[in-house]
Order: C-alpha cells, then structure tokens, then sequence
C-alpha cells in the first residue's frame, strides 16, 4: 500500500468537489493543538482506534518500531499509537512514519490528515460574516420542506477516507438554532463520529442582529478547529426596480408588462457572498405544498441568466431578469411570480440558495395585465323593471354558473347614477367588469329631488335585485350572488346618494331586506356632490373610494361651494380610503352621454377618462372585495412610479391612499391636535425653518383660488361645514435656501424596524407665487435621523416621486392652478439602510423634510399632512 | 349649508324667471297614488298635470350642484325629461292646479326635498313680486290635451315616455 505523502495529505482529502471549493474567509480560532513542533495537549486521549496522537511526538520523522510489530500483518499498513506502520509481504516492516499532529493513523492507511473544515458558502471576496435570516417562528414536521430553505447550510467535513475519531461541533452565542437535514433540532455541542460526516448543519436564524460562531474540531487531532461566523438579519425583497438615485433600488410587488422586473441584493446585507455567482431564476408561483414537493427551478420570464456578485454598490447588484415579451397569460389578471438565486447551481430551490415568494405570504412579484382591457368572460346585459324606480340593468358574464361553480357566488356591484342621467350610461364599466366575472346592477337613481330619494333608490333596488334574482333574465343569476360582497359605486348626486344611503343603514333609518350595512364592503364616489354635509352622507368605516376629474365642469371642487368640494366626504371615511384624480377629466366622462361639461386646459377625453375608470374600479373590486392583492398597488403608489400599462401617456392622476387604523399605523403628525407650530399632534416637538408656517383647516377661507397671502389655506377643499375639521401645515421656501421641517419621534415610537413605510400625503399650493414659479411637479427629501445623530435621506425625486403641478385651470380668480392635489408618499424605511448606511432604525428620534435646491425643488409651496408609520398589510 | 350658486354651464340665472312658453297641457288622474317626493312633505297625489314647456336649455341643463328648479305656484314640479340641450322640458305637477292663476317659474336652487310649505310659498311671492304672470287662460286652452286615467304611477311614466321622446330625449348609447 502506498505511502501517502504528508504534506499533500490535507489538501487532497477534503470533502468538498473542486468546483464547489472556493477560497473561504474563515475566522479560526486558535486552539491548544498547534502544528509541528508543539506540545500537543499533554497526552493521547485513547478515545479512538489507532487515532491516538502521542502526545510527546513532535508529528513528524521516523522510528524503529518493535521488531515483531508487523507479525500477523503482512501486506497491510498498521497503527501503533501514532506511527504507521507498512507490513512487507513477508510479514516485517517495510517503513514507519509518526503521523503529524494534524493526522490520525487509521489502520489500513495510515497518516491521515483529520483537519476539519467548516463551509458555508462565503464567496471569495466576501466582506461580511455568513448572513443567516431571520425566520423564528417555530418548525413545525408538517413545514420543514420549505422552512429549512431559510437556513444557511454549514458543511462540516473531514477527509472522507477517515473513518475513526469524531468531530465536535460547538456553537457560541445566541440567537441561532441547529438544525440536522432531516429535521432534527441538533443540541449543541454535539459529537459526530467521522464515519457520519459530512455533516450539514442548517441554521435558522432566531434573532435579528444576533451573531454566533460554530466551531468545529476534531477529537485527538492537533490540528486547529475551524469556524464560521454568522449574524441574523431579515432578508430583503429581491424584485423591484433600479432607482436614479439613493436607495438605488425599490423593491416593488407588482410590474405592467412595460415594465422588465429586475432583482437586485445590496452588498451591505450579502457582503458574504462577494464573488461568487449565481444563476437567477423567474419561476411561476407555486404554494409552500408545490414547493415541497417540486423544487427543480423553470424559468417562466425569458431565461434563467448567471449573475455575478460582487461590487460595493447596489448598482453594481443589479440585474435584469425578465428583459424581453413581458406578458401575461392571455386572460387573466395577473400572473405571480417567485424569484430564486440559485447560488449552489443545482436548478433546484435548496438551502442556501436566496429567495422571494417561496413559503412566504405573497410571490415575489405580480404581473398585471392591462386593467383597462376586457377580461376573459364573455359580458352579457338585460334591461327589466320592477317598478316606479326600479328600472335596472344586468351585466353578468355569460358563463357564470362555471364561474360561480369555479369560485363560488360573484360579487354585486351596484352604480347609482347621477342628476340628469341615464342607469343605461354605464355600459363601459358594467361590460368591463362583468367580463372580469363581477355582476352589476344599474338602476334608476332618483336623484332629482335631492341625495335622501337619491339614497332611497340605492338602497331599493339594491334590495329588489336581491330579492328578485329568479325574475331576472330568465333566472340566470339566481343562487349566483354573493350578498355579502356588495360595492356600491356612485356619480355625481349619486356619488353623494351611496354615502348617504350607508349612512343610513348605520342609523337604522332604512333596513333592508336583502342585506345589512356589513355586506357594503366598498363605496365609491364619481365626483360626488355634498349637499347633506358629511354627518349625514358619510361612508363610516366602510372602505371609501373616490374619483374624480380635474376638469369637472359640474361638480367642479372650486372654492365657491362646499357642495361641489368632493373630496370632503374621503376625509370623513374613518377606515381605508383611497382618491383617483385625474387631470383634465370632466364630470360626464365617466359615462357615455352626458353633456360636455370640461373646463380647463389638456382635457383628456370620455375615451382616455374611461381607460384610467375602467382599470381603477377592476383594480379596486379585485383587491378590495376579491381579496387579491396583485393590482393594490395601482391605488397605492404614485402614479407617476407605477400605473396601468394601459394608461394613454399623457395622463396625469394624483393618487392618495390612507389605510385605516385597523391596518395598524403610529400617527406621528396629523395636525389634528396640538395647534402650536411647535409641537406635532402627538405632543412631540417640532422645529422649522421653511417660510410663512402655519396650521389649520384645510378649507380655503374664501371664494377664490386667488393667492393674496392673506389666506394660508388658499386652494384647500378638503373641509366646509364647522365638524369638518381635517387640518394639515402649509409652508414654502424660496430660491437660494435650504429650508427643513421637523418632528421628534416618540420616544416609546423610536424602533421603527416594525414598520414598513414612512408616509405622508402632501400637495403644492394652487397659484402660490413659488408654485408659479416653480412650474412643475415638485420634488423634497425626507431624512431620518437616530440617536447618535446619524441620518439617512431619501429625496422624492431619485425615488420617482413626485407631487404634481396644480391643474392649470383658470377662473375663481387671476392666475392658473385649481385646487390643491393632494398625492400620498411612502417611503420603505429599509431602504434608508441600503448599502449599509449608518443608520439605526431602532432609535430613530428625528424626521424632518428638507427643501430647497439641495434636496428637490429650489422653491415651493406645499401643504402637509398625515405624517405616518404603516405596516405592510395589503389584505383588504 | 347651501349656498346659491351661480349655473356652472349655462348663463347666469336671475332667480325667479320665467319659462319661454306653454307646449302641452294634459290632465291625469291616478286609482293608485304617486308619493310625490319633489318636496318636504312628499303627499300622496292621484291627480295633475302634465306639461311640456319651452325652456332655454342653457338654463334647464340638469346639474349635479345646485340647479335651476322649476315651479308651478308654490312647489316645485316633478322633471321629467333630463336633456341637457333639448329646448323643452317636461315636468309633473302635482294637482289639483288651475294653471291661469298660479305662475310657472324658475325659482329657488333648494333641493326640492328639502322645499316645504313655508319655502314654497316664499317662493311664489318672489316670484309673484318679480311679475312672472301665469300663462293666460287661452293659451292653456290652446295646448290642452286629453285627460288621462291610470291605474298607478308605473302607468303614468309609461304615458309620459312618448312626450319625453317626441320633446327632450335623452341620448343613448
């Protein structure tokens, strides 16, 4: 049997194939066992067969062995404490060698190398410890196929002809749990026996920011135990865009098929795995049970593609990974995706590998079709009367009985329409939705006389429909509704009627037959008028909606009447409410035939009004009541960021969305109380540089949109009566300052790693003279600021958000600019840590906005309110 | 709070004015009531007229907002037809009402739910004080139609139909 050369020994026995060595950044930990030429750790510990190192032997040279050592033995390499002994065929030694410190002598084959070597799959520049994610909640038997895909696999090896000794593997500090591949919780220290290695531990990260050390080493080897560092963080979303600037990446849940979904991993948080490469996969979604069940990576986009790691910036980390026929299947919504870098290169979804969407609450990204454009049902329409005031039409999909079959009773919509219209002019969203397979009823609206008849005939012929399903178009629709998923869309005095007939089924002044006020789960509002004021035509805790054109000849939302100033009865919606408005829309066209109403300039058209309708109120049925979250971010995010790919070009809208207080939200400043300018609602202070601060409601104090200086809130409609009291700052700066607000986080507030978003709603001051002057949309920076003083800025314009120039309409005095836009802003407060920026968000004591030059727009004019943390919750 | 408001599309409208003439003239009678809700107290009418009148489309535009309301007398009248363009107007009034003694006029923007007895009559004194005189007793003769007699109020919108087609139809998709 050949000698095996020493000092090649190690090198050739470790466990691991070439290609998947790479040069690892160890931290080693120094133990007693040094290398040749030491003293052991005084003596042979005896505990393994013929592995014993003698303890005073300096591992290396030869000695004479006894004479007889050999008898019995010919032909075979034997041990004698630590001396390989090789037998000639005549039965005596042939030659000897003492095995090092860092070998065991195993009989059969002598010196061999007992190094342990602990892999866990650091690239070759790698800057940071092992990244570890956080996932504590416990494992369960029934979860452990996807669970163990979140722990980081650590290869504990030796040389794999080594069948004697043990190795233990130790663990020091807290906050990460050891996991066997079969799914056994490993109690460290834990001693494994050479003949069971490799081994690979999974660890599951406990807590965030824990860091920990597992070492491995092996029993009576002098050779140095191995270690790998490791630390606990969150893994962050994969999918999103590249941004022009700081944080240079967001991460999105949904694209249009305009847009080419990139991935991109920030090298502060995956600085472990500098250098090395991974393949990146685009997989259609599959559940935790596909997963387990189905790990081989498809790409679904246009092919998998190598991605390098490495660089220093996000940038640099980067990567488009569905570049070219970005489409969804031919017919439905939207598709979902699952993003998976595959870092072993094994085309299948395991250990170690990084991903978004498997096992998680949401893929990693959707693709939205177009909104806009008909679904895959066939609509159909009847026209029927029950009645004085019951005359409705019925769009339903033609194949609804599979449908229901399929998915259960379809949702009702109900659109009551306004003064001087017609239930039939509607055809554009009953055909629209009916054929993403939702059943309207159009009905007469008495809206002539006022909002109560108005509401009367809501809630009426929502209960004759109900009631009378058999009647309708031969019965078609009976048994196919789901009573308890009512959305209720008005326009005009209608818009107002919806709110009101709500309202009245809150006070119990109208009780119906068919329903209850629990089984509104949506209104809406097309340009509603508010003549009833908002303690009667109120929307309560129902999810409110509202949308409406800039260019509304009729209910306008000018200075002169409360009537006309839609956007109060949003203001009064206690829980979710979200505003679409849209420039250069007029009032009638959101439906088919009405007169043309349209003031002001860049009118967009009924076509191109309806286009953006039809993809909102898809949008919102689908989340809202369908539940399916895909298409919320069209009502979430600026518009200017993310719309329907459908969406004519020249379209500009003014999102606003406020999740209720059931979503879970920390108020940080809503200028509802505390009207001192230094001090926010919460009691916390406040400090300004910016110009003319004020508070107050938001009501324009007269009837013009005219700036005089003498009325802060000048374009303001978002209050009248005396009980509306929504109230906002407004306050400018001018060219040639840097000017900042500021509020101070509560202290018992200031770990913001709970929340998601930072967010705020803010719009420019209509015909403010540095709204003028500025003459575009307007851009600033918020800062977050932590105890120590260390800060981190995000500007809006970088991000891709901006608040939109007021609409350019003339009238209600001189100058040009209608009333105040308001759009919502959200900030992901991770993303003021990309790229490793010092900032602790757990001691997050300061925000401020900064303004001027250096951070946006060199002068503006802008109100402010709403200044919030909100969670992630997308569930309707 | 309301508060008047000038029309939005149209000129500007002096509250009270008159209409531009009388059209048609037909009598109903109903064995059913009609809850007649184009004012506060919303009665129950089995009879009335309806009538067809020459208006100024500009000002009887139907708006979202607050809108020119049209009054027989001391009520408002029930519209009928909603054409924004067409230059007559067909409304419901409830009866008994001897059109050559009582005014028809544009009066007050109030939301005709909201306009009771007392709003009613403040407004035909308004209008009685800016001189809109009834339409003269010939006139009416001229243009009266047949009487109608229905069963219920389903009947009588079924009857008006033909009038709001001929006169102030509503374009359809």
């Amino acid at each position: 049997m050949p000698r095996r050369p020493t000092s090649s020994r190690v090198l050739s026995s470790l466990p691991l194939p070439l290609p998947l060595l790479l040069p690892l950044v160890l931290v080693l930990a120094c133990g007693d066992k040094g290398g040749p030429g030491t003293t052991g750790d005084g003596g042979a510990d005896g505990g393994t067969d013929g592995g014993a190192l003698d303890g005073g032997a300096d591992g290396g040279g030869d000695t004479a062995p006894p004479a007889d050592d050999c008898d019995g033995h010919a032909g075979e390499v034997i041990c004698v404490d630590a001396v390989a002994t090789v037998c000639d065929e005549a039965g005596d030694v042939a030659e000897t060698e003492t095995c090092g410190v860092e070998e065991l002598c195993q009989e059969g084959d002598g010196c061999l190398s007992c190094a342990v070597s602990v892999e866990a799959g650091l690239g070759p520049d790698a800057t940071e410890a092992a990244l570890v994610r956080l996932d504590p909640a416990p494992v369960e038997a029934g979860d452990w196929a996807l669970r163990r895909l979140s722990m980081r696999p650590v290869q504990v090896a030796v040389d794999p002809l080594l069948r004697t000794g043990s190795v233990t593997v130790e663990r020091a500090g807290e906050g990460v749990a050891a996991w066997s591949e079969e799914g056994e919780a490993l109690s460290l220290p834990l001693v494994v026996d050479a003949t069971a290695l490799p081994l690979t531990v999974l660890v599951q990260g406990l807590e965030d920011g824990a860091t920990a050390t597992l070492t491995a080493s092996t029993e009576g080897c002098g050779a140095a135990p191995m270690s790998v560092e490791l630390r606990v963080a969150p893994w962050t979303a994969l999918a999103g865009q590249a941004l022009v600037g700081f944080p240079w990446f967001e991460k999105v849940r949904a694209f249009t098929g305009r847009q080419s979904p990139q991935v991109a991993l920030d090298p502060a948080l995956h600085g472990d795995l500098a250098g090395r490469k991974a393949t990146a996969w685009v997989v259609a979604h599959r559940s935790p049970v596909e997963w387990a069940a189905d790990p081989v990576l498809v790409d679904d986009g246009d092919g998998a593609e190598t991605v390098a790691i490495g660089g220093e910036t996000l940038v640099a980390n980067t990567w488009t990974v569905w570049a070219t026929d970005v489409a969804v299947r031919p017919g439905v919504l939207s598709d979902s995706y699952d993003v998976v870098l595959d870092l072993d290169g094994d085309g299948s979804l395991s250990p170690g590998d990084l991903f978004q969407g498997p096992g998680e609450a949401e893929p990693a990204f959707y693709l939205l079709s177009d909104l806009s454009r008909a679904g895959p049902h066939k609509a159909l329409s009847t026209l029927y009367s029950g009645g004085l005031w019951l005359g409705e039409e019925a769009y339903y999909p033609s194949d609804i009985a599979d449908l229901v079959a399929a998915q259960g009773p379809r949702p009702l919509v109900v659109i009551s329409h306004g003064n001087g219209h017609d239930y039939r002019w509607y055809d554009y969203l009953g055909d629209h939705l009916a054929s993403w397979g939702f059943v309207v009823m159009t009905h007469q609206n008495d809206t002539g006389p006022g909002i109560e008849t108005a509401s009367e005939t809501t809630l009426s012929n929502t209960d004759y429909f109900l009631t009378h399903l058999a009647e309708v178009d031969g019965g078609v629709l009976d048994g196919m509704i789901d009573g308890h998923r009512i959305a209720w869309i008005g326009h005009s005095r209608g818009g107002e009627g919806v709110a009101r007939a709500y309202d009245r089924l809150v006070t119990g002044d109208y009780v119906p037959e068919a329903y209850t006020a629990d089984d509104i789960v949506l209104i809406s509002s097309i340009a509603p008028t508010v003549f009833l004021g908002t303690g009667q035509s109120n929307p309560h805790d129902r999810w409110y909606h509202l949308i409406a054109g800039t260019a509304d000849g009729d209910v306008t939302g000018g200075p002169d009447s409360g009537i006309v100033q839609y956007l109060r009865i949003a203001e009064v919606a206690q829980e979710d409410m979200a505003v679409t408005l849209v420039h250069g829309a007029a009032h009638n066209d959101f439906n088919c035939c009405g007169f043309s109403d349209g003031v002001g300039p860049d009118r967009i058209g009924r076509d191109e009004a309806q286009i953006v309708a039809r993809a909102v109120y898809l949008a919102l049925l689908e989340w809202v009541v369908e539940g399916d979250p895909a298409p919320a971010d069209l009502l979430r995010r600026q518009f200017g960021s993310f719309h329907n790919a459908g969406t004519p070009a020249d379209v500009v809208v003014a999102n606003q969305y406020r999740p209720g207080p059931a979503r879970g939200r920390l108020v940080l400043d809503d200028f509802q109380d505390g009207p001192e300018l230094e001090v926010a609602s919460t009691g916390e202070a406040v400090s300004a540089t910016v110009e003319d601060l004020a508070e107050g409601r938001l009501d324009d104090a007269d009837s013009s949109f005219a700036w005089t200086g003498t009325d802060p809130m000048n374009g303001m409609t978002l209050a009248e009566d005396s009980d509306e009291d929504t109230r906002g700052a407004v306050f400018d700066w001018s060219v040639g300052s840097d000017e900042a607000w500021r509020v101070a986080v509560p202290a018992d507030a200031q770990d913001l790693r709970a929340w998601t978003w930072l967010s705020l709603r803010a719009c420019q001051g209509s015909r403010h003279p540095d709204t003028v002057l500025l003459d575009g949309p307007l851009d600033f920076a918020v800062t977050l600021i932590d105890a120590l003083g260390q800060e981190s800025t995000i500007r809006m314009d970088d991000a891709g958000l901006s608040l939109t120039e007021p609409y350019q309409r003339t009238s209600y005095g001189p100058g040009a600019g209608w009333a105040n836009e308001w759009s919502t802003v959200r900030l992901r407060l991770a993303d003021f840590q990309a790229e490793g920026t010092a900032l602790d968000l757990s001691h997050v004591v300061a925000v401020e906005l900064r303004f001027g030059e250096a951070w946006g727009a060199p002068e503006g004019r802008i109100g402010l309110d709403d200044l919030m943390l909100l969670s992630d919750e997308v569930t309707p | 709070m309301i508060s008047l408001l000038l029309l939005l599309a149209g000129p500007a409208l002096a509250s009270p004015s008159p209409v531009q003439g009388l059209v048609s003239v037909t009598p109903f009678h109903l064995d059913a009531p009609l809850s007649y809700r184009w004012c506060a107290e919303r009665p129950d009418i089995d009879e009335g007229l309806i009538l067809v009148l020459r208006v100024d489309p500009a000002v009887a535009r139907p708006l979202q907002g607050p809108e020119a309301e049209l009054y027989v007398g001391d009520r408002p009248a029930q519209r009928l037809s909603w054409s924004a363009t067409a230059s007559a107007l067909v409304v419901l009034v409830p009866g008994p009402v001897d059109l050559a003694r009582v005014p028809v006029y544009w009066g007050p923007q109030t939301l005709p739910e909201q306009v009771d007895l007392a709003a009613g009559t403040a407004a035909l004194a308004s209008a009685r004080a800016a001189g809109i005189q009834p339409f003269g007793a010939a006139q009416i003769a001229a243009v009266q139609q047949p009487p109608l007699d229905l069963a219920d109020p389903v009947a009588l919108m079924a009857a008006v139909q033909p009038l709001v087609q001929q006169w102030a139809p509503l374009p359809m998709p």
